[in-house]
């Protein structure tokens, strides 16, 4: 092919030309910075962790690690789901539905959790003052859970929109992408925060 | 006048050079390279950018200079330190480089299936002539 050729573009979105959607290209980049936010939060607990004489704080009650592995599981189970879902909307869009709302269950589930793993942290004493683990902890781990629900509020909104037959294939990639960063960034936080 | 305030004082053209006034007509064509001499000026940026490097690679004690990289407790602590450092630094590098590469492949893609689907017609066309 000649390299001097203009690239004709063969997928259109509403009548233009496009290589990736503007949906998903904003949201792509949002993603980016929010990469890098979660990057310097756990930055910035790394170095704490490692100046600290005596780690974890003493008096804390120990993080739930097989509780939230099982957590863990379930976001995992869900990104599947809403992969397994994009496939099928690409096939037959009705078809979509359950594995959408599955996910959309499992996400649910992740963040209830959470929060009650919180309580029940809280009340052995891990609070957002207690220590520097604490700290870190809730807001690392909560700015996740802030993210997992905006992202389960645009998954819902776009299951919504699937019910009633508006949904673009750009919409649900765009919405897609940012629940892929919400699971994708979970394994990482867990692994620095809680082991 | 009194609205113009102390630039009242000089000329109309003079106030429209504003800065570059002070210096001559020859300087001010050079701009910013004017602070060289003509045969630094005649090599270009790689004189900078050799000297920048050079100072970097000779002189490894200012390294010593970032209190974030040899303040540390402990080993470990440094570790820390170093390790974060690079990871933040790596990782715009690695989204963006991730995406631009993305991209790419998906323009490639495209190229492929738009110029297949330009011949596809002329393929049928010729066999049904067949």
């Amino acid at each position: 092919m000649d390299s001097t050729a203009p690239i004709h573009l063969i997928a259109r979105e509403q009548g233009e030309p496009r290589v990736i959607s503007n949906g998903v290209l904003g949201m792509v980049l949002f993603v980016m910075t929010e990469i890098m936010f979660f990057s310097g939060m756990i930055s910035a607990f790394s170095i704490v962790r490692a100046s600290s004489a005596i780690w974890p704080p003493p008096n804390q009650p120990r993080l739930p690690l097989e509780e939230t592995a099982i957590n863990t599981v379930a976001l995992f189970l869900s990104g599947l789901l809403l992969f397994l879902a994009q496939r099928r909307f690409a096939a037959d869009r009705d078809s979509a539905k359950t594995p959408l709302i599955a996910a959309i269950a499992l996400g649910t589930f992740f963040v209830a959790f959470q929060g009650w793993e919180w309580v029940s942290m809280i009340a052995q004493g891990l609070t957002l003052t207690s220590s520097t683990l604490g700290s870190f902890f809730y807001l690392i781990v909560g700015t996740h859970a802030l993210h997992a629900i905006v992202a389960l509020g645009l998954l819902t909104q776009a299951w919504r929109r699937l019910s009633a037959g508006r949904l673009q294939p750009s919409q649900l990639a765009t919405t897609a992408v940012f629940w892929y960063f919400v699971v994708g960034a979970w394994p990482v936080v867990y692994w620095r925060v809680y082991l | 006048m009194r609205a113009l305030g102390p630039r009242a004082l000089v000329g109309a053209r003079v106030r429209a050079l504003g800065p570059w006034a002070l210096v001559g007509a020859r300087v001010r064509a050079l701009g910013p390279r004017a602070l060289m001499g003509a045969r630094v000026r005649a090599l270009g940026p790689r004189v900078l950018v050799g000297a920048v490097v050079a100072g970097v690679v000779l002189s490894p004690a200012i390294a010593s200079a970032c209190a974030v990289c040899t303040a540390g407790r402990d080993e470990e602590n440094q570790l820390a330190f170093l390790l974060s450092t690079l990871g933040m630094s790596l990782m715009p590098l690695i989204a963006i480089g991730t995406l631009v590469f993305v991209l790419w492949r998906r323009i490639q893609k495209l190229e492929v299936e738009t110029e297949t689907a330009r011949t596809a017609p002329q393929i049928d066309s010729r066999q049904s002539r067949l």
